[in-house]
């Protein structure tokens, strides 16, 4: 996790200068792989998807923090516990205020460190669909989390926007946190709205992160339309082997389209055979050597796209449970 | 209830306020016959529904003079997206709604059966009390086979209110409803659920399916002794469930909350009974009502893990509201 002003930063591997604001912003890769990458990604990585910024103060603690480009709220979680209420973080440097309520320092001792993330740890926890959030300072006594206060693993996750989860209604509603949550782990979102195109520097920067214990691919509804099925099974298929080649003993789940509009139609209309996208990411699965990697059905994740929004592609809320819930039960009964 | 051509869904009353009508969950006789703080908490639309069927673009113009209310659109099943959700102020905003065209290509079989129909537009509401200003567009009410055959009532706290889940959908009453897709009549009372006789009357009479009955942290907090709470628990669940036979009735003990996970802390400042009795209580009254459509069901079972609360210790968070729809729509579709 990286680290400054005592400070730990979860899904964010730079705080870069980008000379808009006396802040830095916090990118979820790194600027040489960002570099590489289409330009819709390159957008997305610069802006937060759940990244958290955790520390345990030893009291009032300000955390300043900009949005130049549109404001977004910031809520802080105490372990698993989430504040009632957001602070809105404005174009303008704005404190976010934090102070450890008294309530939970009564806790069962023996529960409170059972708990993933132990209660004494503030987690500032980023919206998923925002632009970007720029970092500025930190002012109070405050120490990063040590690995025993945080989970035991990590589930990380690349795809599109509905990995993102940009309509779940926060960002602890999408797919990736519900299932982390539910599997005890730590998640990483690295989805990429509009723009997961599956390019070698983002398969290869996946594969050589040390910070993942187990890793969702779900590819990509991006790809369908600009993409032929050949160029999408070279890509996915280099990804899902180089990710599963570089880290055995991790799975690697690979999951093929979400149920979307076309498949809910009794005719499907003008949108070709988008089912052969589904077919070339059970063929690149099939194909590839190595036993770490798996393939889950995205329809088998959501059956008869329940809970999508009205654009039929996107999960709301009840999607994203029901996502995380099956995919907590298959990522269960996988070794990690 | 009907109002200018929509299903007002979850409102009792429509008082003439500012220039157009309150949307209230129960009828000022009711109310008024309650506590100071539920007489004023049930003209909050909590789960109150705008419902119409539209031939063309609607507007549904409201206002929230006292703060601000959330409105949730919904298609039918299909909730919209946050970028479509909707903050009402104190000055009339209007939310406007086109059916889209998409939505009725879905094939049936990829529809949830007996719940809403795709064509049904619903503003879900929470929040503060709400004006009802002006309906324009060419709306019907929807009929019968447009909705759900079955309601599930929930009477209960600020918990059954759904105070801390992210929006109202999210709910625990809410998300069961929908899972056993049903239809919710939503009468949670923040801080006031003290089960006067008067609103164990109106339930009584009142028309759903599945009643779910969470009593009640507010009286403990506030020094409702063991006996009191027996009186007034004991008359709620024996007529609710003695006035409908036909149709099925859960009391549910007190949640886990600060008492239950704090050593040292089993008994509140004002208490006047533990939370364990309050629970041996509704247990008992459950069980002297005698009625076969009344089951006691144990509100520590629907949350087994105590860090799906707020930092209050009481409150469930979105994480702890889902476990206990979820858990709940198992006990009750079972």
């Amino acid at each position: 996790m990286l680290t400054r002003d005592g400070l730990g930063f979860h899904d964010v591997v730079e705080l870069r200068d980008v000379g808009e604001t006396a802040g830095r912003v916090l990118q979820r890769v790194p600027e040489d792989v960002r570099v590489e990458l289409n330009e819709g990604a390159r957008s997305n990585y610069r802006r937060p998807a759940g990244s958290e910024i955790r520390f345990v103060p030893d009291g009032p603690t300000d955390v300043t923090l900009s949005a130049p480009e549109h404001a977004c709220e910031v809520r802080a979680y105490w372990g698993p516990f989430p504040e009632r209420s957001t602070t809105t973080v404005g174009t303008e440097p704005t404190a976010v205020t934090v102070e450890p309520p008294g309530s939970l320092a009564d806790l069962d001792p023996d529960a409170a460190a059972a708990y993933a993330h132990h209660p004494r740890v503030c987690r500032l926890v980023m919206p998923h669909e925002s632009k970007p959030v720029h970092y500025h300072g930190v002012a109070g006594g405050v120490r990063p989390p040590r690995e025993d206060e945080l989970p035991d693993r990590t589930l990380a996750a690349y795809g599109t926007s509905i990995t993102r989860g940009i309509a779940a209604t926060g960002p602890h509603l999408t797919y990736v946190h519900q299932a982390a949550r539910r599997l005890g782990a730590d998640p990483l979102n690295l989805g990429t709205a509009g723009s997961a195109f599956c390019e070698p520097e983002i398969a290869d920067h996946v594969a050589a992160r040390d910070d993942w214990d187990a890793v969702v691919l779900a590819l990509s509804v991006n790809m369908v339309a600009g993409f032929s099925v050949a160029e999408f099974r070279e890509r996915a298929g280099y990804m899902v082997d180089t990710v599963a080649g570089e880290n055995p003993g991790k799975p690697v789940v690979a999951v093929t389209l979400f149920p979307y509009f076309p498949d809910l139609r009794t005719d499907p209309g003008d949108h070709g055979d988008y089912t052969v996208f589904r077919e070339a990411l059970r063929d690149a699965v099939a194909d590839c050597p190595h036993d770490n990697a798996t393939l889950v059905e995205g329809p088998d994740l959501l059956p008869h796209g329940r809970g999508l929004t009205t654009d039929l592609v996107h999960p709301g809320d009840d999607a994203m449970i029901d996502v995380g819930v099956s995919l907590a039960d298959e990522l269960a009964g996988l070794d990690w | 209830m009907r109002h200018a051509g929509l299903e007002l869904h979850n409102v009792a009353e429509t008082p003439a306020r500012e220039g157009g009508v309150r949307l209230d969950r129960l009828p000022a006789a009711v109310r008024e016959a309650l506590n100071e703080q539920a007489e004023t908490n049930y003209t909050r639309p909590t789960g109150v529904e705008l419902r119409f069927v539209a031939d063309g673009p609607v507007e549904v113009t409201l206002s929230c003079p006292t703060g601000e209310s959330e409105v949730t659109p919904h298609w039918g099943p299909f909730q919209c997206a946050p970028d479509a959700h909707v903050t009402v102020g104190p000055e009339p905003t209007t939310v406007e709604m086109t059916f889209p065209e998409h939505l009725g290509d879905v094939a049936d079989e990829h529809l949830p059966e007996s719940y809403f129909a795709p064509r049904v537009g619903r503003l879900v509401l929470r929040g503060r009390p709400t004006v009802l200003h002006d309906v324009s567009g060419d709306v019907r009410p929807p009929r019968e086979a447009e909705l759900p055959d079955r309601t599930l009532l929930a009477y209960g706290t600020s918990i059954t209110q759904g105070a801390v889940a992210s929006r109202f959908p999210l709910a625990y009453a809410s998300r069961a409803a929908r899972a056993l897709r049903a239809d919710h009549l939503n009468l949670g009372t923040g801080g006031s659920a003290f089960c006067e006789a008067a609103v164990a009357d109106h339930i009584a009479d009142g028309d759903w399916d599945v009643a779910v009955l969470a009593v009640s942290v507010n009286m403990i907090a506030v020094g409702f002794t063991a006996a009191e709470f027996r009186e007034r628990a004991g008359y709620l669940v024996d007529t609710v469930a003695g006035e409908n036979p036909d149709s099925e009735v859960y009391a549910v003990t007190l949640f886990p909350q600060l008492s239950d996970v704090c050593p040292g802390r089993e008994r509140g400042d004002d208490w006047a009974a533990t939370a364990d009795e309050y629970r041996a209580v509704l247990r008992e009254v459950v069980a002297d009502a005698g009625h076969d459509n009344l089951r006691v069901l144990e509100g520590p079972d629907f949350l087994a893990d105590p860090s799906g609360l707020s930092p209050d210790l009481l409150h469930p968070s979105d994480p702890g509201m889902l476990e206990v729809g979820r858990r709940l729509a198992d006990e009750l579709g079972g």
